[in-house]
């Protein structure tokens, strides 16, 4: 089975703070398609931060 | 290789990391040792530390967020007992038997069928409880695709044993659709018949369109999306020292050849 990558979540709040916090799935399966939607919905639901994705080669 | 993406990370300076574990013991010797060194926190989602780290997942990780894997064994268990009230002969597939997630679903599905606690995963083979009976040990496919397959296969030929029920605590054999649907097609009158009934569990896009197409009977779905999220939203809380809470059980979803397409959505997917 194919082990991917990561989602790489650089975060950058109100404040000038830049956070980077990173997602380690376990295969490439559906679950980390899924997980990743959901990091990316979290840029709609959370007011002042300006959260994406990038994944490492 | 999720040690030398940890390792990476490490080096990049990242602020919290959430990992679906696999070598529990490796990455607590290896990149998580180093994290932690480093004061990097660490939380898990879907997959937790396993029992071969020989101490509690609380030293090395701060919260967990995943599928409470008793309660979806019992949900696999109530579906069946929906299906057939009046009990069965059952054969369960499994992925390995030193899995501690898969082994909480066994026993989860062994109480619901049995009414019984047990104290030990996973728990005790079925032998007539409440009109069930299991009447092999779990099938186990070491996560081969192919494997899982041939075995529910078997199971549907009911060759060497017969059964009337199967449930999979995993989706292995619907993972690699058209195996799935090349093996399943010629028994679709005792699908349809419910002859065998078949339990599956997560509810990918794959698998649903499956289960519209009656190629089985329910599959209980775990939810990546919110794992996802509220991995991301701890790690978050944890960084900015928030409160966060340190076990988050996900939700489980009910899908059917009934309400394929809405299950999903009930659960804010």
């Amino acid at each position: 089975m194919l082990i991917i990558a990561l989602g790489l979540l650089p975060i950058s709040s109100v404040y000038g703070k830049e956070l980077k916090l990173a997602l380690v799935p376990k295969f490439y399966s559906v679950f980390l398609i899924k997980a990743k939607m959901a990091v990316s919905m979290q840029r709609l639901k959370s007011k002042g931060l300006n959260v994406y994705i990038e994944d490492l080669k | 290789m999720q040690d030398q993406v940890i390792n990476q990370l490490i080096d990049e300076g990242v602020d919290g990391i959430a990992v679906a574990v696999t070598q529990s013991k490796y990455l607590v010797e290896n990149s998580l040792k180093r994290a932690k060194e480093a004061g990097i926190p660490i939380v898990t989602y879907d997959s937790d530390f396993d029992a071969s780290i020989n101490g509690d997942p609380k030293n090395f990780r701060l919260a967990y967020i995943g599928t409470d894997n008793f309660e979806l064994g019992k949900s696999l268990g109530e579906e069946l007992k929906k299906l057939r009230p009046n009990g069965g002969m059952l054969i369960m597939q499994s992925g390995r038997p030193d899995s501690p997630n898969l082994n909480l679903r066994l026993m989860g599905v062994r109480s619901a069928l049995s009414g019984k606690k047990y104290d030990i995963p996973p728990g005790k083979l079925l032998n007539n409880e409440q009109g069930w009976t299991e009447v092999r040990e779990p099938l186990f496919n070491f996560d081969q695709l192919s494997q899982a397959v041939k075995q529910m296969e078997s199971v549907m030929k009911g060759k060497p044993v017969k059964a009337d029920s199967f449930i999979a605590v995993g989706g292995w054999a619907q993972n690699d659709a058209a195996l799935y649907r090349d093996m399943i097609a010629p028994f679709q009158g005792k699908i349809n018949d419910k002859e065998v009934v078949i339990i599956m569990t997560d509810t990918s896009p794959e698998q649903l369109t499956m289960l519209k197409d009656n190629l089985a009977h329910i599959n209980v779905g775990q939810n990546p999306y919110e794992m996802g999220r509220q991995a991301i939203l701890t790690l978050y809380k944890i960084v900015t020292k928030q409160k966060y809470q340190e076990i988050i059980y996900t939700p489980v979803t009910f899908c059917s050849p009934q309400n394929f397409n809405t299950c999903e959505k009930r659960a804010g997917m």
